[in-house]
């Protein structure tokens, strides 16, 4: 191997990187940086769904919860609590880590199909509560004016109000770098490995020493805990909470980009998130793609179709394919040359 | 306490593992009636029987994979009788499937790996943050899976994924994935049926191999030829009922394990 190649994926890491950070600053309209704030979110979102639907093998339809309730906490607890920005993500990041410990003890107790569908029941429940608890939530009046972002510029008198959405996307950025360094460090490690064993064949994986409960436990409490620190951030960045926000639509996007974009893959999420981002907007309205209202959500469905059906692997299962031949190819020249 | 007390205490008179009365039940059908079996350490003891009689559900109850009615087992003195699965093989008892499972998508290198890392380290919390432990413990891991797979020939195939292996390799993967972690007792379901005559003779060497190294053997297995080869004592099941139990030579003659095998 080439130096090249071996600091290729380094390379592009900080190409991504750099991509990232100076990106926004190209548009001026909010926008452009309204979809770059979205397509952050969904990756975060769906890195935590995949370490345990991608990884371990358990698919939950619940996690919009962890990002709804994640949101309502901050909603309501922030300005009782003051606990500031940080202060409201990491609370709301560990009351949704401790509700995955309590609901994957009570769901993993049960098969697949029944654990979906109680966790699906669990998001309905949810909802219900929070369009119904007007006292506590508004019911679908929503919890409105909720404080934005405030930061205290250390040494001076200066405090800096996150307003512009620019100041939030780099808010956003720093949890986006977490998550992505945590799902590596975890899928890619002994615990990756065990994750593999309990989502391929748990029964041999309890002969292995490997504790089912225990991975799927660990997989779901940090998706968890991730997704209710996302929460958090949406409701400081539109300053409002509605009932809408524990949304089945979210399980469905989760699902899509997940599995169309390669699930137990980082670049395959990573890719999905961005196409499912950015391919609605520009389907929509004036957006570059733009096609009558009607013929959108058919669009969007056939793109789906085609995929499940032509790479059933997702996205990123058809490029390793791809590489894998080209790299087979280069073997076989290489051999002949000797 | 000393050890010898320990045993002594629990009545299993130095045996490495005892089965005491265990009787398992399925709707219809008593799997396990009342089996009563040791194994002593160093042992190589093979478990027969007709089809259904019930070996590999004792197999199951013994690792905790199913819950018996009655009865208990004791391992190195202590009761193991309704523990986990996982809590059992770190306590020093492998097992093979007779329906060999091997993790398909993880190189065969990495199911070897994935065997041995639980018995390497059982903190979490350490594993995420010690990293340069890991690391060493990683490496011996990783040479450790070398030894093995150079002993089944199996080196050239590291890296595949274990899916792409024929039914024999990954049979002897799954023998491999249960020595790696150097337990004291091998539970193995039948472990020469379904592959060609070379590979039942391979097997049968390893077999015999580990054991003149010290390693205690369980054995479920249907080939007689390999049974009586290997032996040092042989029980036989029929119904889910120990019905003979001896040496090779005396199994060989006895009537009631005729009667089982080819019926009056
Ligand atoms: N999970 C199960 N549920 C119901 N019956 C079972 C189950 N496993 C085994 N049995 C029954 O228990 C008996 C013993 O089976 P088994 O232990 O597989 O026999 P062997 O391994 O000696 O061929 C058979 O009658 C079988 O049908
Ligand atoms: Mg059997």
């Amino acid at each position: 191997m080439t130096a090249l190649a071996r600091a290729r994926p380094w390379l592009l890491w900080v190409a991504g990187g750099v991509l990232v950070l100076a990106l926004p600053l190209q548009y001026s309209g909010g926008y452009a940086i309204n979809i770059m704030i979205n397509t952050l979110m969904w990756i975060v979102f769906a890195l935590s769904f995949d370490l345990s639907a991608g990884h371990v093998g358990t698919v939950s339809l619940g996690h919009p919860a962890f990002f709804g309730i994640g949101a309502y906490l901050t909603a309501l607890l922030g300005p009782r609590l003051g606990l500031g920005y940080l202060g409201n993500t990491l609370l709301s990041a560990s009351l949704m880590a401790l509700l995955a410990l309590v609901a994957g003890v009570a769901f993993f107790r049960v098969r697949e199909v029944s654990f979906a569908i109680g966790t699906l029941g669990a998001v309905i429940i949810a909802q219900l509560i929070a369009n119904n608890a007007y006292d506590l939530t508004g019911g679908p009046l929503c919890v409105k004016g909720i404080a934005r972002p405030e930061f205290a510029i250390p040494f001076t008198d200066v405090t800096l109000k996150v307003i512009h959405p620019l100041q939030y996307y780099y808010l956003l950025v720093p949890l986006v770098v977490f998550t992505i360094v945590l799902y590596k460090a975890m899928t890619s490690s002994r615990i990756g490995r065990a994750f593999i064993a309990v989502r391929e064949d748990e029964v041999r994986a309890s002969a292995v020493g490997i504790r089912p409960l225990r991975y799927k436990l660990l997989a779901f409490v940090v998706g968890g805990g991730i997704i209710g620190a996302l929460g958090s951030f949406q409701a400081q960045y539109v300053t409002v909470v509605c009932p809408s926000e524990i949304a089945l639509s979210y399980t469905l996007n989760l699902l899509i980009i997940v599995f169309v974009g390669g699930a137990g893959s980082l670049r395959g999420v990573l890719l999905g998130s961005v196409i499912f981002s950015v391919l609605p907007r520009l389907l929509e309205q004036g957006g570059a793609l733009s096609i009558p209202p009607a013929y959108q959500q058919v669009a969007y469905g056939l793109i789906l179709i085609l995929v499940v059906l032509f790479m059933p692997d997702g996205i990123d299962g058809q490029i390793r394919r791809m590489t894998d031949k080209w790299h087979r190819s280069r073997e076989v020249e290489v051999g002949e040359d000797v | 306490m000393s050890e010898q007390r320990l045993i002594a205490d629990n009545g299993s008179n130095g045996a490495l593992i005892e089965v005491q009365g265990l009787t398992k039940r399925f709707i219809g059908v008593t799997a396990v009636d009342c089996v009563d079996m040791k194994v002593y350490s160093g042992e190589l003891v093979s478990l027969i029987g007709p089809n259904g009689s019930g070996k590999t559900t004792l197999f199951n109850c013994i690792t905790g994979f199913l819950r018996s009615e009655e009865g208990r087992v004791v391992f190195r003195g202590r009761d193991i009788t309704h523990e986990r699965p996982d809590k059992i093989v770190l306590q020093g008892i492998s097992r093979t499937f007779q329906n060999v499972r091997v993790f398909p998508s993880l190189s065969v290198l990495d199911n070897l790996l994935v065997s041995l890392q639980q018995h390497q380290e059982e903190d979490l919390w350490r594993r995420t943050f010690h990293a340069p432990k890991i690391q060493r413990l990683e490496r011996e891991a990783v040479e450790r899976a070398l030894q093995l797979l150079e002993m089944i020939g199996l080196t050239d195939l590291r890296e595949e994924p274990a899916h792409k292996l024929v039914f024999g390799q990954r049979k002897l993967l799954e023998f491999a994935c249960a020595l790696i972690p150097d337990p004291d007792l091998v539970l193995l379901d039948e472990p020469a049926a379904g592959v060609g005559t070379a590979m039942v003779e391979q097997m049968k060497q390893h077999i015999l191999e580990l054991n003149r190294a010290g390693m205690t053997f369980l054995v479920v297995e249907h080939n007689m030829g390999v049974v009586m080869d290997i032996s040092d004592r042989i029980v036989v099941l029929d119904h889910g009922q120990k019905i003979a139990e001896g040496s090779p030579e005396a199994i060989r003659e006895d009537p009631r394990v005729l009667e089982a095998y080819f019926g009056k």
